[in-house]
C-alpha cells in the first residue's frame, strides 16, 4: 500500500500533514509517536473511517483491503465468539453454514474452538483481543492495521500475545502496520520503524537503523536515548578535536558501555586505537536493575546513567566516582 | 459476617413488602368502591354490595370496549410515531456533535419543561387549522408531541452508553449504516425501546386533555369516559372504568418484562443465526 501527501483534517485541525508511506507486502511497520501524534487517525483514514482531505492511497494488486484491530477489543457483546468472527463475512454475504466453516476453522488457528458459543463478557483480556484480531483476519485483509492492540494487557500476556501475532504473520504473509509505543515491542516485530511526530513521519528506517542514526534531537527525545550530550561537551571530555563529520553535533552512548572505574586511570588520547576518556563525577541516584545496578551520576552538572552489569560494590549517594567513556560506542547524530 | 448478611437480607425484605404495599394499597379501595354504591366513613367494609356499576360499564352505553380500542388505537399511533421520529432524533443527539446540538436537545424535550397550559393552547390552534387530520391522526399527534421528550430521553441516554466504537469496527468490517443500525444498534437498543414504548403507550393511554381539544371531545378514550363521572362523583363507576383501565396497563407492564426476559434469555440473537450456526455444528 503506498500513501502520497496525505492530510487529514478534523474540525479546522490539521492532523496528518503531507504523510507519504509505503507498506511492502509481508511486512511489519511500526508506526511510533508520542500522544496526540496522529498515529490513530492515520490509522482509521487507511481503514476508511475518517476521509483523507487531499492525498492518495493506491495498493500494488490494485485494490487492497485493510482489517482494524483498536487498543479495546470492541467485541459485539450480543454476539458469541463465532458470530463476532463470522461478523465480516455475515456483512459480505457469505452463506451462514459457510462462514459458520470459515469461522470454525479460524477459531483453531487462534487458539480459540472451545470458546465458540461464549459471550465476549465471558472471555478473559487476551482472549477477547484474539478473538478482535480473528474477526479482522478471517477477511484476509491485505494490510492489518493494529492500534496498540495489546497495551491494555499485563505485560508477560503482552509479550505472549505479540510473539503469536508474530508467528501468525509470518505464517499468513499479510502486511501489518503496528502502532505501539512501547519500545520493546516494536523491536521484537519491526521490520521498519517510523516515527511520527506532529502529523509528520520525521524518520522511517530500520530499528538498528533507527537507533544508531536518529535524524534528529526531536527522534531522539522521543526514543528517550540516554546520555545525549552536544559535540561540544564530548569535547570537554576527550580533551581533543572529535573526528566524526562536522554536520553530527550530537551523540549518545548506552548506559552498558560506560563504566565506573576504580584506582589511578590516566587520560587516554583519543587519536590511540581505542580511546576513551575517565571523567570525575558524583552519584544522584542508584537504583537496582535485573542485571546489577543502574547509577545516575552527575558530571560538569549534566546527568549521566551507568548501568553496573552484576551485584559487586553498590556506590553510595553523592560519592564521587570515575567514569569511562569509551570513545567508539557513542553514536552520532545530527541535532 | 453472616449476621450483617441476614440483617441486611430482612431490611430488603421489609423494605420491598412495604414499598408493594403502598404501591397495591390504593386498588384495594378501588376494587371494593367498584361493587358498591354507599360506602360512607368510618365503616371498614360497604353495607352493601351490588354488580350494577360493573353492569353499566359492560353495556352498550357504557362504551367501555369503545374507549379502551380507541385509546390503544391512539396509543399505537402515538407509538409509532416515536419510533421514527424518536430513535433517528436521539442516535443524532447522541453520536453526532453539532452546532446548536443543545438548543435542539433543549427544543425537544420542551414540552417537559413547558407548563401544560402553554402546548395545549398551541395544539388548540393547531386543531383548528388542521380540521383535516384524521381525528386518531391528530389525537395521535398531541399524545406525540407529551410523549415524545420521555422517548428521546430514554433512548439517548442507550445510545449514550453504546456510544460509537462498535459502530466503528462494524463499518472497518464492511457494514454499511442499515446494517450497523440492524445488527449492532437495533439489538443493544432493544431493552430501551420497550422501555420507552411502555412509557409512551401508558402517557398516552392517560391524557385528558390533548386528546379533548384536538377531536374536539368527539373521540371517546377511556379518560374521556371516566372523566364525567368522576366530575359527578359517583366513585363506583369511576373504580369500575379505572380498573378496566389498567387492565391493558397490566398486560403491557407484563409484555415488557417477558420481551425483556426473552432479549436477556437468547441475548439478543438475531434472525435465528445461533440456531442455524447450532445446527450446523452439529450436523458436521
Amino acid at each position: 500500500m503506498q500513501l502520497e501527501q496525505i492530510n487529514i483534517q478534523i474540525n479546522e485541525t490539521v492532523i496528518i500533514k503531507d504523510l507519504d508511506l509505503q507498506i511492502k507486502p509481508k511486512e511489519i511497520f511500526v508506526l511510533m509517536g508520542p500522544s496526540g501524534s496522529g498515529k490513530t487517525t492515520l490509522l482509521k483514514g487507511i481503514a476508511g473511517l475518517i476521509p483523507f482531505t487531499a492525498g492518495k492511497q493506491t495498493w500494488e494488486s490494485g485494490k487492497g483491503t485493510t482489517g482494524i484491530v483498536f487498543q479495546e477489543p470492541r467485541l459485539f457483546p450480543h454476539l458469541t465468539v463465532i458470530e463476532n468472527i463470522a461478523f465480516g463475512l455475515r456483512v459480505k454475504g457469505t452463506p451462514v453454514r459457510e462462514r459458520n466453516n470459515k469461522a470454525s476453522a479460524f477459531l483453531k488457528r487462534l487458539q480459540l474452538d472451545q470458546l465458540e458459543d461464549r459471550y465476549p463478557h465471558q472471555l478473559s483480556g487476551g482472549q477477547q483481543q484474539r478473538v478482535a484480531l480473528g474477526r479482522a483476519l478471517i477477511l484476509s485483509p491485505a494490510l492489518l492495521l493494529l492500534d496498540e492492540p495489546f497495551a491494555s494487557l499485563d505485560t508477560s500476556l503482552r509479550t505472549d500475545l505479540i510473539d503469536w501475532m508474530y508467528s501468525l504473520q509470518r505464517k499468513l504473509g499479510f502486511s501489518i502496520l503496528w502502532v505501539t509505543h512501547y519500545l520493546d515491542e516494536a523491536l521484537s516485530v519491526a521490520d521498519r520503524i517510523g516515527v511520527m511526530l506532529d502529523g509528520r513521519l520525521q524518520q522511517i528506517a530500520a530499528p538498528v537503523e533507527l537507533f544508531q542514526h536518529p535524524s534528529s534531537e526531536n527522534i531522539a527525545q522521543f526514543l528517550s536515548l540516554p546520555n545525549r550530550m552536544t559535540r561540544l561537551q564530548w569535547s570537554k571530555w576527550f580533551k581533543g578535536e572529535i573526528k566524526v563529520p562536522a554536520t553530527k553535533n550530537m551523540g549518545w552512548i548506552d548506559p552498558n558501555h560506560m563504566q565506573i572505574v576504580h584506582g589511578e586511570h590516566k587520560q587516554e588520547n583519543i587519536t590511540n586505537d581505542r580511546p576513551s576518556s575517565i571523567i570525575t563525577a558524583v552519584v544522584t541516584k542508584v537504583k537496582p536493575s535485573k542485571e546489577g545496578f543502574s547509577v545516575t551520576v552527575s558530571a560538569d552538572n549534566l546527568p549521566l546513567d551507568i548501568n553496573m552489569i552484576g551485584w559487586g560494590r553498590i556506590p553510595r549517594l553523592e560519592e564521587s566516582v570515575k567514569i569511562k567513556i569509551p570513545f567508539e560506542k557513542i553514536l552520532w547524530y545530527t541535532k | 459476617m453472616v449476621k450483617r448478611l441476614y440483617v441486611r437480607r430482612s431490611v430488603n425484605v421489609i423494605f420491598i413488602t412495604l414499598l408493594t404495599l403502598f404501591l397495591i394499597f390504593p386498588f384495594i379501595p378501588l376494587i371494593i368502591w367498584s361493587f358498591t354504591k354507599h360506602w360512607p366513613w368510618p365503616l371498614l367494609l360497604p353495607e352493601e354490595w351490588n354488580i350494577s356499576s360493573w353492569k353499566y360499564l359492560l353495556s352498550v352505553s357504557g362504551r367501555a370496549l369503545e374507549g379502551l380500542s380507541n385509546s390503544l388505537i391512539v396509543a399505537s399511533l402515538t407509538l409509532l410515531g416515536n419510533l421514527l421520529l424518536g430513535i433517528p432524533a436521539a442516535k443524532v443527539l447522541a453520536q453526532i456533535e453539532f452546532i446548536g446540538k443543545k438548543a435542539v436537545f433543549s427544543t425537544l424535550l420542551a414540552p417537559l419543561f413547558i407548563p401544560y397550559t402553554v402546548s395545549i393552547i398551541g395544539m388548540h390552534d393547531f386543531a383548528i387549522r388542521f380540521t383535516l387530520l384524521n381525528e386518531y391522526v391528530s389525537v395521535a399527534f398531541a399524545h406525540l408531541i407529551v410523549t415524545l421528550p420521555y422517548f428521546i430521553a430514554t433512548i439517548w441516554f442507550q445510545f449514550r452508553l453504546i456510544g460509537n466504537k462498535l459502530q466503528e469496527a462494524a463499518v472497518s468490517l464492511g457494514a454499511n449504516r442499515w446494517k450497523v443500525f440492524l445488527w449492532i444498534e437495533a439489538p443493544l437498543l432493544l431493552p430501551s425501546v420497550l422501555l420507552g414504548s411502555f412509557l409512551v403507550v401508558v402517557i398516552s393511554l392517560s391524557q385528558y386533555l390533548p386528546t379533548w381539544i384536538m377531536s374536539g371531545g368527539t373521540l371517546l378514550t377511556m379518560p374521556l369516559i371516566i372523566f364525567p363521572f368522576a366530575n359527578s362523583g359517583d366513585s363506583s363507576i369511576v373504580a369500575a372504568y379505572s380498573l378496566l383501565f389498567f387492565v391493558p396497563v397490566l398486560l403491557l407492564l407484563m409484555v415488557y418484562f417477558l420481551l425483556v426476559r426473552i432479549n436477556a434469555k437468547n441475548n439478543l440473537q438475531i434472525g435465528g443465526e445461533k440456531d442455524a450456526i447450532r445446527a450446523n455444528k452439529h450436523s458436521n
